[in-house]
């Protein structure tokens, strides 16, 4: 809904912000231009380091189990999520006052406002105890899905409440008045409703998947090495490089990418399946 | 409605399963050996070599310091890893936590090829834990161009006179290089051990921080990249990133020191974690890296001296100038980092901890 303004607070307000973006992505930009630097003894931009991104197959490697972790993560992490987020909605008690309205919404977010630093180390501890005590659960792309599965699921939770919130209660009213029970009322009327942030949902939690470091590192195990630790180790014994640039530029673009499409998914439709009085 | 949802999540957990379980399936197949490594340390061409003699398959993991390597051996990696490369004042630490194993001699056939300097070591005794791997020295890397005449001693790094201007760094890590330099600077011998040392050696690092040339504490091998692009004029990295450096000619204007108070001889070595998953594979590699020609082929690699006597005639000559390989008049100045026990070690962490806050 959009708040009405004049030109002259749009304008100022335009002026505040675009320095603040300035700030947040000229890095960002200037990895992207880095990356087209000649190779030793050559001169002139080149995609040369795209090129020998693809000929190394430590990269490949780390890019198929970044890919794996993300989609395999994000599956479970929306399907869990959106029940999580379904579940808040459906039996929330609007008379409860103070903490015990928020309860139930603080322990299911406490992922998101955790720290990932604090968050991977408990999972490496409860990991290792776990495989300590029963020799399973050994460090490895098992126990980093099922980490990221735990961070990614209430994200999802909090777009899927954020959409169902902004549903008219009376829908619910009126699907039984038409005697539907609850499942059917889940299938035709909730989650086509609810598609878009299911989507969008989805798309978030890919994104912090394919960009998470610090859990991923924790909870790594032989050979189970993803984009983002293996830049971070490339980076860490040498520094800075075209070609970590090069393989950087692709990540941002990645996210970028991803970021659109969710946007556009969790926007557009919502304003023809809401149903609003008077339409 | 949880049926549809039942089905997405359980297609899900079966694949995350399926790709989580695919590893522990390797590892039983018993043909795979899980080597924990420093980055470059090893070529290529000498695992595809190890991995044609043996018929197994080789993964490769990296860490970055002892201290991650202990973290992750004690987070289960002890039952993960069959080999792994600690350095030789780490290793009194990992076996009083029972996290390698004693070794088998009778499976190293080529153990007898090491030096006789490296058999019997005192951060090993009678050789029960590990078998060294490489070792190296400690030393300062300047720019020719713009530090004219060092002296060869830690002034050159400690002393303002010799470098009023030019950008320098100090050694991160674990701390125990940079305080052993500057208690060898303060006449303490690099191999300090008293509380009392280690204090006054960090005042003087605090003195150089506050230095407005100080650029930061780097590690070894990035402070050569940064030598390399000019980003510092001096600093403190390890003699084969320098040896490395000269080898692919791409910094013939960066000079090396090895100061006359001391500097550090470190050595990494071979060990097999308690639990291994394939011990068997694990001794047929350590021997493998013992044989002669297989030694070289690796020190020829990596730049950095050899401890096996049996692979001196195929050593390339660049092995053997002294920036790699200290002449005996040198070796006299270098000395081992001392093992400390847990007390010890908690206060030289409180100290290192101050030092790196300011």
């Amino acid at each position: 809904m959009a708040i009405s303004m004049g030109k002259s607070t749009r304008r100022s307000l335009l002026a505040m912000s675009l320095p603040v973006y300035l700030l947040l992505y000229a890095p960002l930009l200037l990895i992207a231009i880095f990356s087209f630097a000649p190779p030793p003894l050559a001169k002139g931009q080149t995609f040369y380091w795209y090129a020998d991104l693809l000929h190394s197959p430590e990269v490949i490697a780390a890019f198929r189990r970044s890919l794996t972790l993300a989609i395999g993560s994000s599956i479970l992490g929306t399907a869990l999520g959106t029940l999580m987020g379904f579940g808040l909605y459906r039996y929330r008690d609007r008379n409860a006052t103070g903490i015990a309205s928020a309860l139930p919404s603080l322990i299911i977010y406490t992922p998101i406002i955790m720290p990932s630093l604090v968050f991977g180390i408990s999972e490496l501890i409860f990991f290792s105890f776990i495989h300590s005590a029963t020799g399973f659960l050994a460090a490895g792309l098992l126990t980093m899905g099922i980490a990221h599965v735990t961070f990614e699921a209430p994200f999802v939770a909090l777009v899927v409440f954020a959409r169902l919130s902004g549903l008219d209660p009376n829908m619910f009213e009126a699907s039984h008045d038409l005697y539907a029970d609850a499942r059917q009322s889940f299938l035709h009327l909730t989650v086509p409703v609810i598609r878009p942030a299911i989507i969008g949902g989805f798309l978030l939690a890919f994104t912090l998947s394919i960009d998470d470091f610090t859990i991923s590192f924790f909870t790594a195990g032989p050979g189970s090495t993803t984009l983002p630790i293996y830049i971070y180790s490339a980076v860490a014994r040498k520094g800075v490089s075209p070609d970590i640039n090069a393989l950087a530029t692709l990540m941002i673009a990645t996210v970028i990418g991803t970021g659109l499409l969710q946007y556009m998914f969790t926007r557009n439709r919502a304003r023809k399946l809401v149903a609003r009085p008077g339409d | 409605m949880k049926g549809l949802m039942g089905k997405i999540a359980g297609g899900a957990l079966a694949a995350l399963i399926a790709i989580g379980g695919g590893a522990p399936a390797a590892h039983a197949a018993g043909k795979t050996l899980y080597l924990f490594n420093w980055q470059d340390y090893i070529g290529k061409g000498l695992i595809k070599k190890f991995e044609a003699y043996c018929g197994c398959n080789v993964v490769q993991t990296y860490y970055d310091s002892n201290s991650e390597l202990d973290a992750k051996l004690r987070a289960g990696g002890d039952s993960q890893y069959d080999v792994v490369v600690p350095s030789s004042y780490y290793i009194p630490q990992l076996v009083q936590q029972g996290l390698i194993r004693k070794l088998d001699k009778s499976k190293l056939p080529n153990f007898k090829n090491l030096l006789p300097r490296f058999q019997n070591v005192s951060y090993d005794p009678h050789d029960t834990h590990v078998v060294p791997y490489q070792w190296g020295t400690i030393v300062i890397g300047y720019n020719k161009d713009k530090i004219k005449n060092p002296p060869e001693s830690w002034a050159a790094l400690f002393d303002p006179k010799y470098n009023a201007s030019y950008p320098f760094s100090m050694m991160k890590g674990s701390g125990r290089d940079l305080i052993g330099a500057a208690c060898a600077y303060l006449g303490e011998g690099f191999a300090c051990k008293t509380k009392a040392a280690w204090i006054k050696a960090a005042k003087l690092i605090e003195k150089q921080v506050k230095r407005p040339n100080f650029s930061g504490f780097v590690d070894g091998d990035p402070t050569m990249q940064q030598l390399k692009k000019g980003v510092v004029a001096i600093g403190m990295t390890w003699s084969g990133s320098v040896a490395q450096c000269y080898a692919d000619k791409t910094c013939l204007n960066i000079g090396w020191i090895l100061p006359k108070e001391g500097s550090e001889a470190w050595v990494d070595n071979m060990a097999i974690p308690t639990h291994a998953p394939n011990p068997e594979l694990a001794y047929k590699f350590i021997n493998f890296i013992l044989g002669a020609k297989e030694g070289a082929e690796l020190s020829n690699f990596n730049m950095y001296p050899s401890p096996n006597a049996a692979s001196e005639p195929y050593l390339d000559k660049a092995i053997k100038q002294p920036l790699v390989t200290p002449t005996a008049a040198q070796m006299k100045r270098l000395s081992f980092l001392p093992a400390l026990t847990p007390a010890q070690a908690k206060e030289f962490g409180a100290i290192w901890t101050a030092v790196r806050q300011h």
